[in-house]
């Protein structure tokens, strides 16, 4: 066998697994899509007979406390928090914890809410790094503020759960802005199911909307093409794929920027990941949902862990190809390492459909198919430029990707038009579909490459978060080190 | 190429095709459904603002009594049937006392085309349905309602029983605590809250419940903490009873907060013992109920469990101390660095929520 019939076969046959992998991939995507296409329909006419007018005066409602870990927001800090304090829920508080800023954001805070020291017995014992002090606000005594040594997100959401009386409590990001009744919408699963433990709500891109007194009073489609994107791809993200894993109960992903759990669990089940506890990760959200459902697998406790499609948390997106980079670098490292953590999970009887369905899911397509679908697109180039491949195939499959991409990115648009239409202009409709059309020339590579860039940082063991640049909710431009 | 191989792409070449055209006709197929979807919704969104301005202005003037109801009725045309029971149940829920008797006369034409539809379709349609005869058809077609406490469907279950737990008809709690059961998934607090809704009246059949040993712990568990919402002062001798003689966690806690919001001091007997009780939650209750109806020679027993093992009844203790006054104890305490120091200055300072 000469050389180059070596390459052709390998070139070949490496192409037929691409081409599998492709087709499985978007098959998956595709039926998440249309589970989540009759879930939302049945949904929303649910929420019409359960009111939740009733529900917000019920005395049943569980108290929730707020978390918002708080690194270097100095400039934000206090429109953040004013905006939590305006929440619709009738028993909630809201603990900031200052994770070690090494700006005015304790400063920012104690002047804006007249915080006094004050003592506050801790619930849990999740190791964490050093509490300096707790402070209470003369003017809302439902805001704490925890001040603590740096020891990243998880650390502060830690130090958060130890000081949390309440039942539940919602862990978010404190750039993020809540909707007013988002409390109120994402505890419901909870008054339903005794059994629910956690519960994630949607993220949606605040980029270009209009935001006032710390809440969004105009949803417009941002400017940046690269938030535009981003749009989509959270549509595609939320509405089809984490509310068709949530049908299956096979939730593995809660975003870090909302999600509500129940706190006894979490506790009992270690906290989140941090370098006090079980060893930092960048990915502590999806680690906690994994550990949870290993936790409860392990002892046999009756739980479920919900998506919830409207309880709406805000969130700024990156608008620069270079953070925007970093981002799904970090988010890729988080994934590979809560699987590999967890790796016992896999094709193991004990951990049921988690163990036979998401977590090959997100391990073998989302995880180590990375490297396929790179070395595909370099293959495919190869195949082209040394003529191996009939321009009819070329064309073919090319054709193939772009309408598979299409009909996701519609399916998308078509669940958010069903139930919730947050994009309410023509215009804004039409510019989905071109984005969904644009996005496969350039973008979707782009991520991809990010995504396996992430992965390798994994492997190699990387464990920084990077810096993160943010516009922020106001004027000022404001750079975020979450470090 | 052999012709083998040939054959073989071209098998290869018509599957591809037939893929990408099955995926076109499906991208069009979606595309042409999300925009007929937004005309939909925007048609729909026209006509009911449409039909809100006809009937906005009506509804109000028989509300005030300035217009008889055929006012209403007459402005509602044949088609518009299933919108006005809507509209009608949209307002129903912002209201209570006359103006809401009033609503539900001005719905009630409306309901027949509604009624098939508590047996038919999908839950989340039945449900929509009971919830519509439950708001504006009580108490002539409660029978249906009480049906749908059956029915297959565990939301249709809970619309009827929230539709039947209300202030207006206190006759029917009998019939949703007899499918409390049904609901063993809900929240607690929820299902309480619920069936507090029904005032006063529902005391003597809530009591009955709670003090039955024949009905379920956690239904009389459920039902202690409703009677503890009412306040009802008749239930706190039941309680006592409950705690000489059931030792479920569930029962036992509810029961104690039912006895520390509306206990006596003659109960406190039932209540000492449970202060000793292996089960944390049961001794959180306990001292907490102590906190509220016991006596000066009770203190000593508050003061032990500010030392407990569980922090959660240190808390309740060191809160039962305070808001019985022994403000000094706990300020000697916070000072004495013990190991419940923090949690007697934090009990000192906190403002309640």
């Amino acid at each position: 066998m000469t050389g180059f019939a070596i390459l052709l076969t390998g070139l070949t046959l490496f192409n037929a697994v691409v081409l599998v992998y492709f087709v499985v991939l978007n098959t998956v995507y595709l039926t998440t899509s249309i589970i989540a296409f009759r879930d939302i329909r049945r949904y929303v006419r649910r929420l019409k007979s359960l009111d939740f007018g009733d529900l917000l005066s019920s005395e049943g409602m569980p108290p929730v406390t707020v978390i918002a870990p708080a690194f270097n927001e100095e400039l934000t800090c206090v429109e953040s928090v004013s905006s939590l304090l305006m929440l619709e829920y009738p028993q909630y508080e809201v603990v900031v914890v200052n994770d070690g800023s090494t700006d005015g954001t304790l400063t920012q805070l104690q002047k804006a809410f007249d915080l006094v020291p004050a003592a506050r017995l801790p619930t849990a014992e999740l190791a964490t790094a050093p509490v300096r002090r707790a402070y209470q606000s003369q003017r809302r005594p439902n805001l704490w503020v925890i001040d603590k040594e740096n020891g990243g997100k998880s650390d502060a959401l830690n130090a958060g759960i130890n000081l949390c009386v309440t039942p539940l409590f919602c862990a978010m990001d404190a750039d993020s802005i809540l909707e007013r009744d988002a409390l109120m919408r994402i505890v419901r699963p909870f008054l339903e199911d005794a059994n629910t433990i956690a519960a994630g709500g949607v993220v949606r891109i605040a980029n270009g909307c209009t935001i006032k007194d710390g809440n969004v009073t105009g949803v417009r489609f941002p400017r940046n093409l690269w938030a535009r994107f981003q749009v989509l791809e959270y549509l595609r993200s939320f509405l089809a794929g984490r509310m068709g894993w949530a049908v299956l109960d096979a939730t593995l992903i809660i975003s870090g920027a909302f999600g509500v759990f129940r706190r006894n669990t979490v506790v009992a089940a270690g906290g989140y990941a941090s370098e006090y506890t079980s060893g930092s990760t960048v990915g502590e959200d999806m680690e906690l949902v994994v550990r949870l459902h290993r936790h409860c697998r392990e002892r046999k406790i009756p739980y479920h862990i919900r998506f919830v499609p409207d309880p709406v948390a805000w969130t700024e997106c990156p608008e620069s190809l270079r953070t925007l980079a970093r981002q799904r670098d970090r988010w890729q490292r988080g994934m590979a390492e809560s699987l590999l953590r967890h790796r016992t999970m896999l094709f193991n009887r004990r951990y049921g459909r988690i163990g036979f369905l998401a977590y090959p899911y997100f391990l073998f397509l989302e995880t180590l198919g990375l490297p396929i679908e790179i070395l595909g697109y370099f293959a495919f180039a190869v195949t082209v430029v040394l003529g191996l491949a009939e321009p009819v195939y070329v064309v073919g499959f090319f054709m193939a990707a772009f309408a598979f991409g299409m009909v996701l990115s519609i399916a998308a648009v078509g669940l958010e038009e069903l139930g919730f239409r947050r994009y309410p202009k023509v215009g804004d409709l039409v510019r989905l579909f071109v984005l969904g059309a644009a996005e496969n020339f350039g973008y979707r590579q782009l991520i991809a490459f990010w995504r396996l860039h992430g992965l390798i940082s994994a492997v190699r063991g990387k464990k920084h978060w990077g810096t993160m640049e943010r516009q922020g909710f106001r004027d000022d431009r404001i750079k975020k080190d979450a470090a | 190429m052999t012709p083998e191989v040939q054959e073989f792409g071209s098998r290869v070449l018509l599957l591809l095709i037939i893929g990408i055209a099955l995926l076109v006709l499906l991208a069009i197929g979606f595309a042409i459904s999300v925009v007929m979807l937004r005309r939909k919704n925007d048609r729909t969104r026209v006509h009911w603002q449409r039909l809100e301005s006809k009937w906005d202005e009506v509804l109000l003037d028989v509300l005030a009594g300035a217009r008889p109801k055929d006012a209403f009725w007459e402005i509602v045309a044949p088609g518009e049937q299933l919108y006005a029971v809507n509209y009608v149940l949209r307002y129903i829920k912002r209201v209570e006392g006359e103006e809401r008797v009033r609503l539900q006369e001005l719905g009630r034409p409306y309901l027949e085309p509604v009624i098939p539809r508590m047996q038919r379709g999908d839950p989340e349609r039945r449900a929509r349905a009971v919830q519509t005869v439950g708001e504006i058809g009580l108490p002539e077609h409660a029978e249906l309602v009480i049906r749908a406490l059956d029915d297959p469907s565990p939301l249709v279950a809970m619309v009827a029983a929230r539709s039947l737990a209300r202030k207006e008809h206190p006759e029917f709690i009998r019939e949703v605590l007899k499918r409390l059961h049904r609901f063993s998934t809900w929240s607690r607090n929820f299902l309480s809250s619920m069936l507090a809704a029904v005032g006063a009246d529902a005391m003597p059949i809530l009591r009955e419940v709670y003090g039955d040993p024949h009905h379920p712990t956690q239904v009389r568990a459920i039902v202690a903490q409703a009677l503890g919402y009412l306040h009802d002062f008749g239930a706190a001798d039941v309680a006592a009873r409950v705690l000489e003689t059931e030792e479920d966690r569930e029962i036992l806690a509810a029961s104690l907060r039912l006895i520390s919001g509306v206990g006596q001091p003659e109960h406190l007997p039932a209540v000492r013992r449970l202060v000793t009780s292996s089960d944390f939650v049961v001794r959180a209750a306990a001292v907490s109920a102590i906190g509220n109806i016991g006596r000066p020679d009770d203190m000593p027993l508050l003061h032990t469990a500010c030392e407990d093992d569980s922090r959660w009844v240190a808390i309740h203790a060191a809160r039962a101390l305070r808001d019985a006054g022994h403000v000094d104890s706990l300020q000697k305490l916070a000072a004495s660095g013990r190991a419940r120091a923090t949690l007697a200055m934090q009990v000192l300072s906190e403002v309640d929520l």
